[in-house]
């Protein structure tokens, strides 16, 4: 199905089609963010636009979140990347880089309700580092900063609204990257520790084995380092000279490359093609399937507590006054018409402006409950009008009891409507427990995005994790279908 | 928090951000029609081929069935990750939209194809055997005789389908599709409260999603009465 060869554009290519595409981040400010006007700024803009100036072609900028720098470099996407990309040797197996653009000297950002004056005060379990995920440093801190918690978010913007509602006390990072989403919270009293940790240094990513653009970015740093640019453009973009400079020595090797020729360069830009491996994958297994579990977990506690609220839903809406028919069906049409996601993005992030904060496991929680009540409401009610009048006409001629009615008339139709609908319904919640990856939970999806930005196998980790998926959703459908059958009479294909 | 949101209001309804917001509309809107659309003609072309018994169709129905089993169980969410990287490679100038539009055909097909399937068999089996007798072709037994029949058991819960993956769109937020959930959190990246920027874009879905679902309700209704005439 999928063809191993990749497609990496030759320099002589991108000159021929007049357009560089290059892969910058569109939440990183000042590096690149969307500006007032919905348009790309900042300082990886700027750098590209120097870039492509210098080859004569025009620029077209694709945004790229961090965990997809690589991935895109590797399929084709963009013929360059940055965003700041540090060089790491998982990456370098995969990638090639030019020399340094930028350094990166990791600090931390904290506030003042965390009393520490160095870094290495922050190694204690009550303490919780935010991170990005696809970040190296996530990697670097696991050795350095062995003993605080961590949460992982998805955007340089989410570290620090994390750390600014309580979530998380501290981030630990290039600083510079981050500082600018600090003026969000003028309440907040940030703290920034700024004695380097460690220094990196970011460079160019760009497809593997494309020697032309490689040269030929190479002698262009040069020329950008060495008249200035970059040190005008960073103290544009930042305000300060960079905190430890790009040292000539490591772009020397480049001065002679300078003049490598558009069409020459040698390397003929086609990348090796892409071997899978599914081995590396499958050692990370047993990290998986308890992701499952949490999954299973999720759809479980979702289902029970929406049935809770769908019965008091469903009598409502069949036995209930105006007014409370009124606030069941405004229930019902308001989660049914709004996507969860959304739903618990307002309780995640809104809800601690009014004090009240919820880890991402609640947050997640009480939104697919929420929402598995409004549609469970409407199941169940199915189920309740599914009793004909003439029956309950015959009980009560019959000399029945109430309770004999309920439970000799009323339950068992209800339950034989009912009973696939529900089923479909917690197959479905399974599936729909994978958007708590998105709030850093653990489960399946959320451990398949954390392998995957780690190893970098992206297509081997997601192939095994719908697989993983497939058979847990068959193994319930038959169990459910089995029980059906014997429990509930009720005739249901198990697939 | 009120004093927030009053202070933002006046730059947030500005005509630069409404221009945003309805754009990621139209690219919600864009995933969720051209992806069921295509998806309602392979799921079509898929269910019809499950009611062939001829033994030339086997490994082309077994073909279907294992597809419908496979992305019916898995979440869109994951869809979208192979998607997104396997399917670069071989389109490497598709825009993310497109391949979030894509990663909806896939999903569609298969729940679509279950629907129309599901349309195919209420049709009474006299009817096929009439048509039998009556010598009619495959094509002209499921032009004149199967589709006349079952459109009025597909459409209803074809619609409410689409209506459904209106919301189930804004997934595709995350692999970095500009669509409604996405211009959501980027305003709310910019500083804008999360009530007013997220509680927008759930305003705009609902705009969306709750007229087309009545809409879809009163198709049910109509078709199942003249269904019973």
């Amino acid at each position: 199905m999928l063809a191993g060869s990749v497609h990496a554009r030759p320099i002589q290519e991108i000159v021929r089609d007049g357009t560089l595409k290059v892969g910058v981040n569109p939440n990183f400010p000042p590096m690149s963010s969307y500006g007032p006007d919905n348009e790309l700024v900042g300082f990886d803009v700027d750098v590209a636009r120097a870039i492509a100036r210098r080859m004569g072609v025009k620029l077209q900028l694709v945004p790229t979140e961090a965990a997809q720098r690589v991935p895109f470099l590797v399929s084709g996407r963009i013929d360059m990347s940055l965003g700041a990309l540090t060089r790491t040797p998982e990456r370098e197996r995969l990638i090639d880089y030019t020399v340094p653009l930028h350094s990166e000297a990791m600090g931390v950002i904290t506030t003042a309700r965390l009393p520490v004056s160095s870094w290495e005060e922050l190694n204690r379990p009550d303490v919780t580092l935010v991170n990005m995920r696809g970040n190296q440093s996530v990697e670097v801190l696991k050795e350095k900063l062995p003993r605080p918690q961590r949460l992982l978010v998805d955007g340089n913007a989410d570290t620090i609204r994390a750390i600014a509602q309580g979530r998380a006390d501290a981030l630990v990072e290039n600083v510079d990257f981050f500082i600018g989403f600090t003026k969000n919270y003028p309440e907040v009293k940030w703290q920034i520790l700024s004695d380097p940790i460690f220094v990196a240094y970011c460079a160019i990513g760009i497809a593997k084995g494309n020697r032309g653009l490689q040269a030929y970015l190479d002698g262009a740093l040069y020329e950008l380092h060495s008249s200035g640019e970059i040190g005008r453009l960073w103290q544009k973009w930042y305000g300060a000279p960079m905190t430890v400079p790009i040292r000539p020595e490591q772009y020397v090797e480049a001065a002679d490359k300078v003049n490598a020729p558009m069409t020459g360069g040698g390397g003929s830009g086609e990348g090796r093609g892409y071997d899978f491996a599914f081995e590396e994958v499958l050692d990370e297994l047993p990290y998986l399937l308890g992701g499952a579990l949490v999954s299973l977990q999720i759809a479980f506690i979702s289902f029970w507590a929406g049935s809770a609220i769908g019965i008091f839903g469903a009598v409502a809406k069949v036995y209930g006054g105006r007014v409370t028919r009124g606030i069941a069906d405004g229930y019902v049409t308001f989660f049914t018409n709004t996507p969860a996601l959304v739903q618990i993005f307002l309780l995640y992030y809104a809800l601690p402006d009014a004090g009240v904060m919820l880890s991402p496991m609640t947050a997640v929680l009480l939104g697919l409950v929420l929402n598995s009540g409004a549609y469970l409401t409407e199941i169940l009610r199915g189920g309740v009008i599914s009793v004909r009048r003439s029956e309950m006409e015959a009980a009560v001629t019959l000399g029945m009891g109430r309770r004999q009615i309920l439970w000799h008339v009323m339950l068992p139709h209800i339950a034989r409507t009912i009973y696939a609908p529900l089923s479909n319904f917690f197959i479905w919640l399974v599936l729909g427990s994978s958007m708590a990856a998105l709030f850093g939970v653990e489960e399946l999806t959320g451990r398949a995005i954390n392998i995957s930005t780690a190893n970098l196998r992206t297509i081997e980790t997601f192939t095994i994790v719908a697989l993983i998926y497939v058979s847990l959703t068959i193994v319930a459908s038959v169990s459910l279908a089995l029980v059906g059958r014997y429990a509930f009479r009720v005739k249901m294909k198990p697939l | 928090m009120l004093e927030r949101i009053a202070a933002q209001a006046p730059a947030f309804f500005s005509g630069s951000n409404a221009a945003f917001l309805l754009e990621a509309v139209g690219r919600t809107l864009w995933m969720t029609l051209i992806g069921c659309s295509i998806g309602f003609v392979l799921g079509l072309v898929m269910a019809v081929l499950r009611q062939s018994r001829s033994r030339a169709t086997l490994p082309l129905r077994l073909l279907a069935i294992g597809y419908v089993e496979f992305f019916r169980r898995i979440p869109f969410l994951v869809i979208l990750f192979i998607v997104l990287f396997a399917a670069q490679p071989i389109i490497p100038e598709a825009s993310l939209l497109t391949l979030a539009t894509i990663a909806v055909v896939l999903l569609a097909t298969a729940f679509l194809s279950e629907i129309v399937r599901a349309g195919l068999e209420s049709v009474p089996r006299q009817q096929k055997e009439g048509a039998l007798a009556l010598n009619f072709s495959a094509a002209q037994t499921l032009f004149y005789v199967l589709l006349p029949q079952s459109w009025r058991v597909i459409l209803p819960p074809a619609a409410a389908f689409m209506v459904m993956f209106i919301k189930d769109t804004s997934l595709a937020s995350f692999i970095g599709v500009a669509e409604l959930t996405f211009a959501g959190k980027m305003l709310v990246n910019n500083g804008f409260s999360p009530v007013l920027g997220f509680g927008t874009v759930l305003l705009l879905y609902f705009l969306m999603s709750y007229p087309l679902a009545r809409l879809a309700a009163h198709l049910e209704k109509r078709l199942a009465s003249s269904r019973d005439r």
